[in-house]
């Protein structure tokens, strides 16, 4: 895959270099270890049962039968958990979290939410033994009305999931529908004025369907319980601290009794924040005082044993006068929370609207409970939905004022200091500067060739707001002189590679001369899930601090060996040095290992935002009689402030536009009406493989971010979020026929084309 | 623990022998089987491996012109055959459709033929072609046409102590070609949602004088377009006549609708293959302005 990087640092010796993986070799020899790879003495499995019905009451659990089966050795059910309250909130993120969320996802009380929500589990000295006891649960069940898709759930006569539940967002004289969880509201200006005196206004319906992270690595975890009670729990998450502190509420535990310690995961992308076994292993380990794994299987991952990325339908209105300029965005969104209400839809809005100056917005954000499973994020959650929606209503505004696409987007684009949706100003934003290097880049410049087929070129600009959180680390000095890390945030994307390449900058060393490890809950001080594109940029502060706090306290015992004052004291390249008299990071640690430890400590908390911003440009063939989308070529630019190590963003683009195409083309849950899963398999699920993805070409711009070391940016969500806009874009180009509902399969097009057929001619091609 | 007995004879006799015990099934490549019994779909007691019986394994050019092709033998194998790969590409393009490189280095035509799945890739073309099945079991051995062994989704005609031996493909003569099109959303590792064989013969004046067309995923079993390949014969290729018989075996498919696919787009996707595979023959034919 090529790349071209746009600019470079060249005070910098180590960050922005191009450097492989320190955990390459161990990933692609087998060594590295994951949850399902790791053995406890003692250890047996765990199982769950899952419920068969998308809605129904329990009325009874039964589990003599499996307690009695030989060699199960602990069964649990959600009365071996202590209730957890609605309004259960712990620290949690930015705003913190209810954790009566994770209880009514990790197992049913009462009722079951969806098919394949958990009802039951056991542990037992071998998996068929577990499988068998599970069959052994018996659950009588009152079936109740599946509810499978927002009409459903929202028409006057559903059922409603939870009576106690006040959304948020109404009241007595405005009530809500059925099976509303929330809305929220962002308004600024006059919309409908402006809707009624625009020169030209474009309306796309959109419909995204339910789709999966797709990690490859199912859910998985090893606990272990301690004759002191204490619970050790090896987990697969984004964050350590916070599958610990859901654990512990879910089990009623205090904190301090917990330790979770992340192994390798093999993919999350959002779906792994959330706890799902990690409760109940820990729950099956204490009553049987053995070790328990439990490793979930892609069937139940995909139906019912994980959170699935939100189902949404989005009504996009945006008008702008004769000269392109946007008047009004006015949006209404409907999410489908699966489950558990409390789906955020305030990030989707603002991506929504965010790329634009535009004065007047009404954007109405809602989410509804369905039986299906409660959704988790994925990858800029609501992003690449709210895109799809936004990008293809300018492209209807660009063909109604036959604008060029590019030109119409650089004239409405955020500035930096232009209103965000949300009403403060943008800090540094590139979406004028991403204009600049597209119209300079042959991807666009150069004209589409004509094909057998009919073809088409699609653009569309994406972004992303990001978070920064805390993130904490510390740093230690080997007896050999060597920087050695340990983080508190999990690495799911190359994090090792990138802090030692800081902490290697900050001690003007080699990558080799440095160590990083994750840490675990009780090595290592707090630090949120490596989630909201923060880790990189947040935890490059803390190692830059952390190391630059050791290098004070180096420098101190420094100044004293060589019997000189601090200020007269240089330090480089592994070396301190007063006048002609020097000694090296080995000497100092040999000659004051015992004068005591050297600990560096950082932490970063709410740094400055460094939002993120893409713009992608895609060829693509369509055959018209098939249905079938060839991507010919793809152009990712973005701006990531500064690539710590270019492979690795590179390789987060890559991977976000693969995830993003396949969402776009081909990735979508279909529910049968009584909540079966029905292509719950890697062959029914379609996700792409190679050969249905082209070359993507990445153009790396870098915008440092002011204030922040480095200056580095989130990376690792925004490119998920043009993508289907601008793939469904150049379908428009090429056929002619607007594509509103994802993912857009070869047979949507063509009923898509049949329809457009039987249609009258529209006036304006 | 579930109990697995694994066998492995070295000849058709001891294999037809072993097969008679109760939940008893024959592994070649495993590729179906093992993925059945992992997911709980076939109960297995006995698995009998059939790739140490040398009858199984051959590929041998018969002295008529045809090919017997031991059933057990792998895709890899048969398109490493650079006679057979000359002489029949067009069934082994099909073949080769089958998983991927490592799939068919394991994965038999026998085994794609007994599995019975209406979405079989290398089966239509082994039905235009005329082959037929050599089948043995405790009464002895006989003969069946390929088309004749599925019955229905993963069930086949054979009996439970029957083994199919080898495919017979008979000597093509005068100028002939074949072409197997599938539509699958991804390009690969993926299940035909249509799929469309196609067979034909011409005479030196470039009349048809044979046609063969067999459709994939669209019925219970491969279907025999009967009514498009009568609309063929003794006529002479022509758009016009594509696009009769295009319809015509859009007509004969009885696709159902299900997750992979609608019935009415399944329809078309054979319409579209049908045209697009006869048009593929006529070139290769060396016929133009099709
Ligand atoms: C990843 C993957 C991708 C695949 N893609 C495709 C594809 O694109 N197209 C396609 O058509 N198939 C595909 N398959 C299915 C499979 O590979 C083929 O059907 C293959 O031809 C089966 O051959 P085998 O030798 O592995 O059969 P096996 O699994 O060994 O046997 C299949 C069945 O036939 C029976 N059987 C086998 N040999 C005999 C015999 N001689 N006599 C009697 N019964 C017998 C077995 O008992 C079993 O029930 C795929 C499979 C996998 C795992």
């Amino acid at each position: 895959m090529t790349s071209i990087r746009e600019i470079s640092e060249p005070s910098l010796q180590v960050v922005g270099r191009r450097i492989p993986r320190v955990d390459a070799g161990e990933r692609v020899t087998g060594r590295a270890i994951y949850c399902a790879d790791l053995m406890r003495p003692g250890m047996i499995t765990g199982h769950i049962k899952r419920s068969p019905h998308a809605h129904a009451r329990i009325l009874a659990i039964d589990t003599s039968k499996a307690a009695a089966l030989k060699g199960v050795l602990a069964v649990v059910t959600a009365q071996d958990f202590p209730v957890v309250a609605p309004g259960t909130i712990i620290p949690f993120g930015e705003t913190g979290a209810d954790a009566w969320v994770s209880a009514l996802t990790v197992i049913a009380r009462d009722r079951v939410l969806w098919r394949g929500h958990a009802v039951a589990a056991v542990a037992a000295t071998d998996p068929y033994i577990a499988a068998k006891a599970v069959d052994l649960i018996e659950v009588s069940y009152e079936v109740l009305p599946a509810l499978m898709d927002i009409e459903t759930a929202t028409a006057p006569d559903a059922a409603v999931m939870f009576p106690e539940h006040k959304p948020k967002g109404f009241d007595a004289a405005n009530p809500a529908p059925r099976n509303v969880g929330g809305r929220t509201l962002i308004e600024r200006g006059d919309t409908a004025a402006a809707l009624a005196t625009a020169a030209v206004i474009a309306e796309v319906h959109t419909i995204t369907d339910t789709a999966h992270q797709g990690y490859i690595e199912p859910q998985a975890c090893v606990a272990e319980a301690e004759a002191t009670g204490f619970v050790t729990i090896w987990a697969s998450t984004q964050g350590a601290f916070q599958a610990e502190i859901q654990t512990a509420v879910l089990l009623g535990l205090p904190q301090s009794q917990l330790k979770v310690i992340p192994l390798e995961t093999g993919g999350a992308f959002g779906g792994k924040i959330t706890v799902h076994v990690e409760p109940i292993a820990a729950r099956l380990a204490q009553k049987c005082g053995r070790p328990v794994k439990i490793v979930t299987s892609r069937e139940e991952t995909f139906a019912g044993g994980s959170g699935p990325a939100a189902a949404a339908r989005i009504a996009m209105k945006i008008a702008a006068d004769a000269t392109g300029k946007l008047t009004a965005i006015d949006g209404r969104y409907v999410l489908d929370s699966g489950g558990i209400p409390g789906t955020p839809t305030t990030l989707l809005m603002q991506a929504s609207a965010a790329p634009y100056q535009c004065a007047n917005l009404r954007l109405d954000g809602w989410e509804i409970v369905t039986n299906k499973p409660r959704t988790e994020a994925y990858r800029g959650p609501g992003g690449i939905q709210a895109a799809f929606a936004l990008e293809q209503a300018m492209d209807e505004i660009a063909l109604k004022l036959d604008l060029d696409p590019l030109e119409l987007r650089r004239r409405n684009a955020a500035v930096t200091g232009s209103m965000m949706p949300i009403g403060t100003p943008f800090p540094t934003i590139a979406f004028t500067a991403i204009a600049d290097r597209i119209a300079a880049h042959p991807c666009w410049r150069e004209p589409l060739a004509a094909g057998h087929l009919p073809r088409g070129r699609g653009l569309a600009f994406g972004y992303w707001r990001g978070t920064s959180m805390t993130s904490a680390a510390h740093v230690t000095i080997a007896g050999d002189g060597r920087p050695m890390v340990t983080m508190g945030a999990v690495d799911i994307s190359g994090t090792r590679t990138a802090m030692a390449q800081v902490a290697a900058e900050e001690f003007g060393l080699g990558v080799a001369d440095v160590h990083v490890a994750m840490g675990d809950t009780k090595s290592v001080g707090y630090s949120d899930a490596a989630a909201g594109s923060r880790v990189g940029r947040t935890m490059a502060a803390a190692v830059s601090y952390a190391c630059k706090d050791a290098l004070d306290q180096l420098r101190a015992r420094a100044a004293q060996r060589l019997q000189c004052p601090l200020s007269e004291l240089a330090y480089a390249g592994g070396v301190f040095r007063a006048g002609a008299a020097t000694i090296s990071l080995f000497d100092l640690m040999r000659a004051t290992l015992t004068e005591g430890a050297i600990v560096g400590r950082g932490v970063s908390t709410k740094l400055p935002l460094g939002v993120e911003t893409a713009a992608h440009v895609c060829d693509v063939e369509v055959d018209p009689e098939t249905g079938q989308v060839t991507i010919l070529r793809y152009t990712a630019f973005q701006d990531v402030g500064r690539a710590l190590n270019p492979p690795a963003v590179e390789g987060q683009i890559e991977g976000s536009v693969s995830q993003g195409i396949g969402w776009a083309l081909t990735e979508g849950f279909d529910y049968a009406a009584d909540g079966r899963l029905r292509n719950a398999s890697m062959l029914d699920y379609r996700m792409p493989t190679a050969l249905d993805l082209p070359t993507i070409n990445c153009v790396l711009i870098e915008t440092p971010v002011p204030d922040v070391p480095y200056g580095v940016r989130g990376v690792a969500e925004v490119p998920i979020v043009p993508v289907a806009a601008c793939v469904g874009n150049a379908i428009r180009r090429a056929i002619g026929v607007r594509m509103t509902h994802m993912p857009m399969t070869p047979e949507r097009i063509v009923m898509a084309l049949r329809a457009a057929a039987t249609e009258p001619v529209p006036a304006r091609a | 623990m579930q109990e697995l007995h694994y066998s492995r004879p070295t000849t058709v006799a001891d294999a037809v022998v072993a097969l008679a015990r109760p939940d008893a099934r024959v592994l070649a490549g495993g590729t179906d089987l093992i993925v059945q019994v992992r997911e709980n779909r076939r109960q297995v007691a006995h698995v009998i491996d059939l790739k140490r019986i040398p009858e199984l394994n051959a590929i041998t050019r018969q002295a008529d012109g045809g090919w017997r092709i031991g059933a057990a033998a792998s895709v890899g194998r048969l398109g490493r055959d650079a006679a057979f790969a000359a002489e029949h590409h067009a069934l082994l393009d099909s073949a080769r459709l089958i998983g991927s490189l490592q799939i068919q280095n394991r994965a038999s035509l026998g085994g794609n033929v007994c599995n019975a799945a209406p979405s079989a890739d290398a089966v239509p073309l082994l039905i235009c072609l005329g082959a037929r099945g050599v089948v043995a079991g405790p009464g002895g051995r006989r003969t069946l046409p390929i088309v004749e062994i599925a019955t229905g989704p993963g069930r086949s005609s054979l009996a439970a102590a029957e083994i199919l031996v080898a495919i017979v493909v008979p000597a093509q003569t005068g100028r002939w070609a074949a072409k197997y099109l599938r539509f699958t959303p991804r390009r690969e590792m993926d299940i035909a949602i249509a799929g469309v064989g196609v067979w034909l013969q011409l005479d030196q004046q470039s009349a048809i004088t044979g046609a063969a067309i067999t459709l994939a995923s669209v019925a219970p079993t491969p279907l025999v377009a009967a009514a498009a390949q009568t609309l063929l014969v003794g006529e002479r290729l022509s758009p016009k006549l594509i696009a009769a018989a295009a319809q015509s075996a859009a007509d004969e498919a009885r696709p159902i609708s299900d997750t992979r696919g609608s019935a009415d787009y399944r329809r078309q996707l054979v319409a579209v293959l049908t045209r697009r595979a006869l048009e593929a023959c006529a070139g290769e034919l060396g016929i133009h302005g099709t």
